[in-house]
């Protein structure tokens, strides 16, 4: 069974469709990113997927049940962080929490405490005098707080600096350590290669990309920098995976994006004095698709 | 379908309004008593000497200024007052406007429905509020009669009792005013919007009520108006309980209350 399933969902504004029949599936303990550039339909999947929309067709099943018929009883598995946080000024930390516990009818006084210490927030003060920084937090202490099956997170780490982030992706690690679910959306690629096992790309209303991490990283662009033996060894011509960057006597630099054999086995066959081969960056492989 | 945490939320945000609006409808009614046992025959004198102000008067509040008018009558008129309607209506509207359409329209609700409770469940618990506040300003109508009674009574007794169907009846015209507003905030997504429409639809009704006995068209589309069902002076000249216009405010309530969840039920909650 299935912690996500999305079947061939689709959604219309007046005559607009934003979102062209998706379909994708998360298994449980995965930890899936969901890129894609702003208004790619990230944010309204997943709030169809928590019942907040409703789709013009498809279907949304949450644990291999409906989302329409039993959303409300398998949202009691789910944490969602929603992309724009919106509080309540007047509350204090502690009663916003506390009272979004009393409605889930659970008792996480004790994660809470534990949370609160992670990300170190005083829950003492009230959100209004909060800094956009301290309610990204809050927001984060209460979709943890009842330790969720299933944690959506749209754009988490807005707000966020640095040390909070790492924090946030150790909570999230953790969260996957127990057999645990998250989908973690984001526009923010090294994020989603950083932590996540699958990425589902989407790119206007379309699933472009949805590949598991490792698979992504054999595709991956990786800069190569070798050095011929003497000048006359370099080659006149060069695989189509090979983009050259630079060239001079018997130095050459280039981006390789074919697998690491086949740039081994290239390699193999070139005489050379040094070779550097970079990491693969999935950075220039996105990217692809966002400029498309 | 009910949810303590929502329903005690509710009550804490509109407490302060409540409270307020509730003291100031019992001290207007206090002093509405006083004036009328100490002024209202003079008054009543002083419109009967001109013609015009005379015919407005009993037409719009129901009674013959030249004929027995007691006390008790003319205190009834203040369960009518703009004072004592707009102090509840605003409150209800307030209240009802509150999660259904200010959630909404503030982006809290994107966190409130994303957890495992249903809409329904949102609703029902936060229309609870409401009603309780009607039936409280309504009562505090009630008590402030009685108070004013025990402390200005003249010659004339107070009989309370015949109040208290006047002040179910004023209650449940508090309930069709907040079925109203529960009808507008499950359609809008402005919570400005809603109140203004809500607002709009009480204004109207109240210049039906006044104008209608002065223009004989306007006569026929009188039972559209929500004050059309609410005739305290009858009430406690009679005693009689008015079944049939509770009946017609309550079905009003209630539909529009049916109408305005299911529409809250079935609405896209926009991103905020």
């Amino acid at each position: 069974m299935y912690a996500i399933e999305i079947t061939d969902l689709r959604k219309s504004y007046s005559d607009k469709e934003v979102l062209h029949g998706i379909g994708f599936n998360v298994e449980r303990g995965q930890m899936v990113g969901f890129l894609g550039p702003n208004g790619a339909g990230k944010s309204t999947t997943i709030r169809i997927l928590l019942g907040l929309i409703r789709a013009t067709s498809g279907t949304t099943r949450l644990f291999g049940d409906s989302t329409a018929v039993a959303g409300q009883r398998r949202r009691r598995a789910v944490g969602y962080l929603p992309g724009e946080l919106r509080l309540y000024p007047s509350l204090t930390g502690r009663a916003t929490v506390e009272f979004l516990a009393r409605v889930r009818r659970v008792d996480c006084r004790q994660e809470i405490a534990r949370l609160a210490t992670v990300f170190e927030l005083d829950l003492r003060g009230r959100v209004r005098n909060y800094s956009s920084g301290m309610k990204q937090k809050l927001g984060l202490i209460q979709a943890l707080m009842h330790k969720p099956q299933l944690v959506i997170m749209d754009e988490p780490t807005t707000g966020l600096d640095p040390l909070v982030r790492q924090t946030l992706f150790a909570e999230l690690q953790r969260v996957a350590q127990d057999n645990r679910t998250v989908l973690f959306s984001s526009h923010i690629l090294s994020e989603v290669s950083e932590l996540c096992d699958q990425v589902v790309m989407l790119r206007q209303g379309t699933i472009v990309e949805n590949q598991s991490i490792r698979q992504l990283r054999l595709r991956a662009v990786r800069r190569v920098d070798i050095v011929f033996s003497a000048m006359d060894e370099m080659p006149s011509t060069f695989p189509t995976t090979l983009q050259i960057l630079e060239r001079s006597e018997r130095r050459l630099s280039f981006t390789w994006s074919g697998s690491i054999d086949s740039l081994l086995q290239w390699l193999n066959v070139q005489s050379l004095d040094d070779v550097t081969i970079g990491k693969p960056s999935l950075e220039e492989l996105f990217l692809t698709y966002y400029r498309e | 379908m009910f949810n303590l945490a929502i329903f005690v939320k509710t009550i804490r945000d509109s407490i302060a309004t409540l409270a307020m609006a509730a003291l100031a409808t019992m001290g207007f009614v206090i002093l509405f008593v006083w004036a009328m046992v100490n002024m209202g025959q003079e008054v009543l004198r002083f419109v009967s000497q001109f013609p015009f102000l005379r015919n407005i008067f009993e037409l719009s509040l129901g009674i013959r200024v030249e004929g027995d008018v007691s006390v008790n009558i003319l205190l009834a008129v203040s369960f009518t007052h703009l004072v004592v309607l707009v102090l509840a209506w605003g409150t209800i509207i307030a209240i009802v406007t509150r999660v259904s359409v200010g959630e909404v329209e503030r982006g809290t609700a994107d966190l409130l429905l994303s957890l495992p409770i249903s809409r329904f469940a949102v609703a029902f618990s936060t229309s609870l509020v409401w009603i309780v506040a009607g039936a409280m300003l309504a009562l505090c109508a009630l008590v402030g009669v009685w108070i004013g009674g025990l402390l200005f009574a003249g010659d004339e007794p107070v009989h309370f009792l015949n109040f208290v169907p006047a002040a179910f009846n004023l209650f449940a015209l508090h309930l069709a005013v907040g079925g109203l507003g529960q009808l507008v905030s499950g359609i809008a997504n402005r919570r400005g919007v809603a109140i203004g429409v809500v607002v709009g639809i009480a204004l109207v009704s109240v210049t039906l009520n006044f104008v209608e006995p002065f223009i004989q068209p306007i006569q026929r589309l009188r039972f559209l108006g929500l004050l059309h069902y609410f005739r305290p002076v009858d009430i406690v000249r009679t005693g009689q309980w008015p079944t049939q216009n509770c009946l017609v405010l309550l079905g009003v309530a209630a539909t529009c209350w049916a109408i305005g969840t299911t529409a809250f039920c079935r609405k896209d909650i926009p991103a905020a």
